[in-house]
């Protein structure tokens, strides 16, 4: 009776818990109005589909967010990355390997912009990604023009649209390794510990011999990498390198991000946290869709439900302290 | 009416730590009454007492026989108290007469501010006091002495009658000490109580009329300033027994050769600083905060550049670039501030431990072995008698004594091969036990052959653990004391010279 007692204490201690209910939640409570498409096998993988453009972004603003700063350049800057792969295919003929080098060189230097900004010249990443945002934006727009730039190359269609055994997208599989990818970076590598002692205590960092700068251009040039990629995914998918892309994206990393634990200022949180973020907004959003709610309505609801997560997370923190105060106390 | 201030048995404790304890005096109006007593004798904590940030403690405190209790730094100021502090507490951005103003600004129609009464009231103050500045200078652009000015304006427009400085003259030249002088003694010949905190005795000799002296969080006595002597002021801010933490100490008798050497050193903080330092040897830097020992510790460390002198290290000359250049060759810094500089607070004791052994526990160049983190985190719990049930506790959890250990843990762990390590206010805030082991510790660290400098604002500590001592003030060396001279009256003497 005891032991049952504590595993289920424990189940409801973990920090995932209100995500994992959440989430659960969301699922049963769209499932019921839907009367079962939810639950569909065809309805599940679309939601999974939609993710593989999120799910990078939002490793690569986990990273970043975890050394305690933000990239909100990251939409604007993915779009010009699939403008890059755009020009360098169509334009000037290059194979389709050389584009997405290409499309990545440019998601690295606007990375390293973005780094140099906030590390040497000391701006908040706040300011300094809202500049290179419209930077990159304007940029996408002069090079793509009004219609945007044709993707033609039969790899890069395959890339965007190609299925396992006819049912699995290699868009969904892409999503679940990059998440795994990721999380074993962030759990196990040297580069990993590193962010999370910088985004813990930056003054601390540099007073036991890491170097603060290296760990910040490491997050930020691999957010850039992150944004380009899920540009030209994004471009391969609807065949078009175009103005704007995915330049509406840059907060949606952050949502999820947040929802999932990763918070301002540094040190925490995980890419679990972050994969669960992930799924709630898109389970949610998938959910509206289904019961035919108006997409402007959609986009105000996916803020209420943050603010929501916000809310839960809050409460179980304060919850949490109270319990580690009265632990303390009664050590003492 | 003659006014006066009357402390009654005034008690506090802090967590682990008696501040004040049974302190009983009074201070008449029309005269300037120094504080005076080393770091951490209770002055500070009287004032917040006094200025309403404190507002559980024993006993009572009478104005004018009145009792008062002060739930909130407001209530002391409708009290008319004014406690003007070293950081001052204006809005730079704002003007000299919003600042002087600001809770009381005069209104004028439809809520607004009637900008030319306000201007015309400053005005009034400014040339009450004979002050050149305009009232609608801004702040910010102030020197910080005519800043600190302002900041009596507003206790003066306020009419308070009692006004505390704590340790005011420290950021001023010396015309600015003669100006702000002249507005003290003002304020004391309109008969107002006027609490003056400071370090420094020439000072003390200049302005006050009474000093009142204050050890180890008790009131020890108040003399008449003109009656008394720097000697007799410093025998009395000193005099205690020292407690038999020190007793069964087992010190390192056998000092090695020399192997760090300062020769005029100096970066943007501190100056010509020279020292050496021998194998096995405790050196401890001395004197008053903000002196200067911090920042010669940050230079051998390599956290703050320097600009001109040498530093020879192992019979080289070296000049750390960075904290890491300086632990490359096992120089190793646990610096002042535990929580801001030293733990990732938000990490277990695991992870802290490893932070800069990474390199050496982790596998295929790229990973982080668990395993040899792990082991190297569950010796310093052992060595060091870390009290926790695991080492993935956070560290924010842990008492303040075992944050310090985990943070020697770091350092001295076989991964790291620490030669010289530097202690900056190692006790700071942990209690008496915790003290005992760190003390032990250090003695431990110098049989070992390590060179260890140690800063400390207890006196005592550095006394009884250090093989040399060097005192600083304002940056600079002032003295040099062997471990058979050093004397608590000695270090304080030269920590106040001038």
């Amino acid at each position: 009776m005891k032991k049952e007692n504590s595993i289920l204490r424990r189940v409801f201690e973990h920090k995932y818990f209100t995500l994992v209910l959440v989430l659960i939640l969301i699922f049963i409570v769209f499932g019921i109005i839907t009367g079962g498409i939810m639950f569909n096998p065809i309805n599940i993988r679309n939601i999974l589909n939609l993710t593989t453009i999120t799910a990078i972004l939002t490793c690569g603003q986990a990273c970043v967010m975890i050394t305690g700063e933000i990239d909100l350049s990251c939409g604007a800057v993915g779009t010009c990355g699939g403008v890059a792969l755009g020009w360098a295919v169509t334009n000037w003929g290059l194979p389709w390997w050389v584009g997405i080098l290409f499309g990545c060189v440019v998601g690295l230097a606007f990375g390293a912009v973005n780094a140099l900004l906030v590390n040497q010249f000391k701006m908040e990443s706040f300011i300094s990604g809202i500049a290179l945002y419209s930077v990159a934006k304007g940029l996408g727009y002069t090079f793509a023009g009004s219609i945007g730039i044709a993707l033609t190359d039969s790899v890069l269609k395959t890339i965007g649209s190609a299925k396992i055994g006819k049912a699995i997208p290699v868009s969904v599989i892409i999503s679940i390794a990059i998440f795994i990818i990721y999380g074993i970076i962030l759990s196990t590598t040297k580069i990993g510990r590193k962010m999370f002692i910088l985004g813990g205590n930056r003054t601390a960092t540099r007073l036991v011999g890491l170097n603060p700068t290296r760990i910040s251009y490491f997050a930020f040039m691999n957010c850039g990498l992150c944004s380009a990629l899920a540009g030209m995914m994004y471009a391969c998918r609807v065949f078009n390198a175009t103005a704007t892309g995915i330049s509406s994206e840059q907060f949606i990393g952050v949502e999820c991000c947040m929802l999932g634990g990763i918070m301002f200022g540094g040190g925490s949180g995980g890419m679990v946290g972050a994969f669960l973020g992930m799924m709630i907004i898109n389970v949610f959003n998938n959910g509206l869709s289904l019961t035919g709610v108006d997409p402007y309505w959609q986009v105000a609801c996916s803020g209420i439900i943050l603010v929501a997560a916000m809310l839960i997370d809050f409460l179980n923190k304060k919850r949490q302290n109270k319990l580690m105060i009265a632990k303390m106390n009664a050590e003492r | 009416m003659e006014q006066y201030l009357e402390f009654q048995n005034i008690g506090k404790t802090f967590p682990g730590v008696q501040a004040l304890k049974d302190v009983s005096f009074r201070m008449d109006g029309g005269k300037i009454v120094a504080l005076m007593g080393e770091n951490g004798a209770g002055k500070s904590t009287l004032l917040k007492i006094l200025s309403g940030e404190i507002n559980d403690y024993e006993g009572k405190v009478l104005i004018n026989g009145v009792e008062h209790h002060f739930s909130t730094p407001k209530d002391a100021i409708n009290a008319s108290i004014s406690v003007i502090y070293q950081e001052r507490q204006l809005v730079s951005q704002m003007n000299v007469m919003e600042n002087i103003f600001m809770e009381d600004l005069p209104g004028g129609k439809f809520g607004m501010v009637n900008m030319n009464q306000l201007k015309k009231r400053t005005q009034e103050l400014i040339d009450l006091f004979g002050i050149n500045i305009r009232p609608t200078d801004t702040v910010g652009t102030l020197s910080v002495a005519y800043q600190q000015m302002v900041e009596i304006m507003k206790s003066y427009r306020r009419d308070s009658h009692i006004i505390a400085f704590d340790e005011p003259t420290a950021p001023l030249t010396d015309t600015e000490i003669d100006i702000l002088f002249r507005l003290i003694k003002q304020l004391r010949d309109e008969g107002k109580i006027v609490i003056y905190v400071s370090h420094r005795m020439n000072e003390i000799f200049r302005i006050t009329d009474e000093v009142v002296i204050m050890k180890d969080g008790r009131f020890v006595d108040k003399v008449a300033t003109a009656e008394t002597t720097e000697a007799e002021l410093i025998k009395k801010m000193v005099g205690r027994d020292i407690g038999d933490t020190y007793a069964g100490l087992k010190r390192n008798e056998h000092l090695g050769d020399v192997f760090l050497e300062l020769k005029n050193v100096t970066t943007d903080y501190v100056s010509d600083i020279s020292l050496t330092l021998r194998k096995g040897e405790v050196l401890g830097l001395a004197g008053l905060a903000g002196a200067g020992r911090t920042e010669t510790a940050r230079a051998i460390f390599g956290a703050d550049p320097i600009i001109s002198g040498k530093m020879i290290y192992n019979g080289q000359e070296f000049r750390p670039k960075s904290p890491k250049d300086a632990i490359d060759k096992g120089i190793a810094l646990c610096p002042e501030d535990r929580k801001e500089q030293g733990l990732i607070l938000n990490m277990s004791i695991c992870k802290n431990v490893s932070a800069p052994v990474l390199n050496k526990v982790s596998t295929m160049g790229a990973f982080v072995s668990r395993k040899e983190e792990s082991a190297v985190a569950e010796k310093a719990v052992e060595t060091y008698a870390i009290k926790t049930p695991t080492i993935d506790k956070i560290t924010k959890e842990l008492s303040g004594g075992n944050q310090q250990k985990v943070i020697l843990g770091r350092w001295m762990s076989d991964k790291v091969d620490t030669k010289l390590l530097i202690l900056d206010e190692p006790t700071k805030g942990i209690d008496v036990g915790a003290k005992a082991e760190v003390y032990r510790m250090i003695c431990e660290f110098a049989r070992q052959g390590i060179g260890v400098i140690l800063i400390s604002s207890e006196l005592t500590e550095v006394i009884n653990l250090c093989d040399n001592i060097i005192v600083l003030h304002n940056g600079h060396i002032t003295g040099e004391l062997r471990r058979e001279e050093a004397t608590e009256e000695n270090v304080l003497t030269l920590a106040m010279k001038d």
